[in-house]
């Protein structure tokens, strides 16, 4: 036994304490860099487009004054009154006819087969966001939107307003029932169409929450 | 056998087993649809149809698409068999699809029609889809339901169309029996009551194209009429172009008070004549007294309005997110109380019933669910919608501030290990 201390203590006094000495910097670099990602992302309580005060819902001609966005000149959706400010990424829908959003929960993502926001005024703008059951997705308060909200879309330095007009809630097997009349592009009138997941059972989302939103005529400059 | 030739024995196999997939997702997609049903009785659950006609357009990659119809149109009046409920003189039914053309891109269009007319009508066809079907109508046809018996019990008229069913006149007593009852004394001086009816030409339109659906029904000449006490007043006369799902069951007001009409006058006459001495003096008392009869004789008498006949008229049910119609031109039952006895109506009957939609569109040369191979990778038609989207995540592991956590907890794990170590090794 002594000999054994005695070669334990010769041949590898140093490795374990290395290693957990890596093991340590390496778990404290992910620590900050993804406490940063969480920090540098806060959850502003973003002001909708205002002149004097007032909520400019009903003269959308006017410009946006300063409004949420970001003056980064990515593209964002902005939903003010459940605290989205969101970045927005180009996304397609795969070969299974699945449409899934930017893997970084605090995205959104744009369908590129769909009306883009400020510059079609046919079609329909699919964008869609995720729900994450432990929280802080960037649509997890998706349901709590209220018709009449304000939306905004901010695609190549256009920024398209929205208004809400409707929610529903509809389980996947009536998603894709309904997906040509829900976000095909045969529509005259370029309503935005945002979507997130819902009705969490057994380790599963069993729907979608969509939010219908009406284009509120004249996109402006962001 | 060697390690190459038993790869390409596998890959051969799997190639073949792969070949009835790739062939059903290829399956040609349904672009527009439509069918018709001119007419269906149903006599307690029991009845018969005039069958169904149906178009059905596919996208098989031509530049229209190909059209199938299955069933009858326009069928002859033996499809209803011995049935005298209505004497019908002509039988519509129609449907067909087409497609808009824009550049490359199609769009499913669908029309369907049906109806009724009596003797001497025509029958219209939507032989082409826009142009308008249209029944004429000929005679009227007589529709016979039911004779009401007010005083014991709704009476089944051995001359109409209900007359072979005699042997379920129990269970009408049973369902308006203890109604009837209650009255009987009141009413029996009105004898019989009768409901028949006629109907000049009925008839349901749709259309569809991709994402919407319409329908209209038209009826001419038609409308019910109630004989009592050798008169016959109209229940109600049925509007030409009644507007959706347009109920007439409330128009049976006209039956109470009818009926409250002439129980008053008959009682007042028989007061009359036995208080005659008193001569107007009395008046106020019999006004009091037939008050008193007629007030619960009206309050027996309201539920006949649910219990015994129960119209609807353009009849519209959509679905698939208003991309899809069902339109009945008239939709008739016939005491729908009994359906807590027999499971259905005792008479049902719906004239003119067509579908339209839903549809959609493609493009020319691209059929639908074209093979995506062996995984998901990019879709070919960046135009085509999801049908999921998978915008929910367990966020067990994919949070920032989870992760952050955990390497916190993983560090101080980590330097704490390695301080033991540390501490040992000195020991």
């Amino acid at each position: 036994m002594e000999t054994m201390t005695s070669h334990q203590s010769e041949s590898t006094p140093q490795r374990p304490g290395r290693a957990a000495i890596l093991v340590a910097v390496l778990a404290l670099v992910v620590a900050v860099v993804a406490l940063g990602v969480a920090v540098t992302r806060p959850h502003q309580t973003p002001v909708p487009p205002t002149v004097g005060g007032k909520l400019q819902l009903d003269d959308p001609q006017q410009p946006v004054q300063g409004g949420p966005f970001a003056s980064d000149g990515d593209n964002q959706l902005v939903i003010p009154s459940i605290g989205v400010e969101a970045p927005m990424l180009n996304i397609a829908v795969d070969a299974d006819g699945v449409l899934t959003p930017p893997s970084d929960v605090n995205d959104v993502g744009w369908w590129i087969g769909s009306a883009k926001p400020g510059k079609s005024k046919t079609g329909q703008t699919l964008i869609t966001g995720h729900t994450v059951h432990a929280g802080e997705g960037v649509l997890n308060d998706l349901p709590a939107v209220k018709k009449g909200a304000w939306v905004g879309v901010r695609f190549d330095d256009k920024v398209q307003p929205y208004r809400v007009t409707d929610i529903q809630t509809l389980t996947r097997e009536e998603v894709a029932d309904q997906r040509y009349e829900l976000f095909g592009q045969e529509r005259e009138d370029g309503r935005l169409v945002l979507v997130s997941c819902t009705d969490w059972v057994d380790g599963q989302y069993l729907s979608n929450t969509i939010v219908f939103a009406e284009r509120i005529k004249g996109a402006v400059s962001a | 056998m060697s390690r190459s030739l038993r790869w390409a024995a596998v890959a051969a196999a799997g190639a073949l087993a792969l070949t009835p997939t790739t062939m059903a997702s290829a399956a040609d997609k349904t672009v527009a649809q439509s069918s018709a049903k001119a007419l269906e009785l149903a006599i307690a659950g029991t009845g018969a149809d005039t069958g169904t006609i149906t178009a059905t357009r596919v996208n098989n990659g031509s530049d229209e698409g190909k059209e199938t119809i299955t069933g009858a149109s326009n069928p002859p009046i033996a499809v209803l068999g011995n049935q005298n409920l209505l004497n019908v003189g002509v039988l519509a039914q129609s449907a067909a699809t087409t497609v808009d053309k824009n550049g490359t891109k199609r769009d499913g269009i669908s029309a369907a029609c049906s109806g009724i007319a009596g003797d001497g009508g025509t029958a219209g066809a939507v032989a082409q889809v826009g142009e308008s079907a249209r029944i004429t109508p000929g005679k009227p046809v007589g529709v016979s339901i039911a004779n009401l018996d007010l005083t014991g019990s709704i009476l089944i008229d051995p001359k109409s169309a209900l007359g072979p069913l005699s042997a379920l006149q129990p269970i009408m007593d049973l369902l308006v029996g203890p109604l009837t009852q209650a009255i009987s004394n009141g009413l029996a001086p009105l004898g019989e009551t009768g409901i028949q009816g006629t109907l000049g030409a009925v008839q349901a339109k749709c259309t569809a194209r991709p994402g919407s659906a319409e329908g209209t029904a038209n009826i001419v000449d038609s409308a019910l009429t109630l004989s009592l006490a050798g008169t016959s007043v109209e229940l109600v006369k049925l509007p030409a172009n009644p507007p959706p799902n347009t109920h007439v069951i409330t128009d049976l007001d006209v039956v109470l008070n009818t009926v409250l009409d002439a129980v008053e006058v008959n009682l007042n006459e028989t007061l009359m004549g036995a208080l005659a001495p008193l001569s107007a003096i009395i008046q106020p008392i019999q006004d009091t007294i037939v008050k008193m009869l007629i007030a619960p004789l009206a309050d027996a008498l309201a539920p006949l309005e649910d219990n015994i006949l129960d119209i609807t008229l353009n009849k519209q049910v959509k679905s698939q997110n208003g991309a899809a119609i069902e339109v009945t031109a008239l939709d008739l039952q016939v005491l729908p109380a009994a359906q807590a006895f027999i499971g259905a109506s005792f008479l049902s009957g719906e004239i003119g019933q067509v579908t339209c939609g839903p549809n959609a569109s493609f493009r020319v040369g691209e059929p639908e669910n074209p093979d995506p191979g062996p995984g998901p990778g990019p879709n070919p038609d960046p135009t085509e919608p999801p049908a999921v989207v998978d915008s929910g995540v367990d966020g067990g592991m994919g949070n920032p501030l989870l992760w952050g956590i955990a390497g916190v907890t993983l560090a101080s794990a980590a330097a704490g290990f390695g301080g033991r170590r540390m501490l040992a090794l000195k020991k």
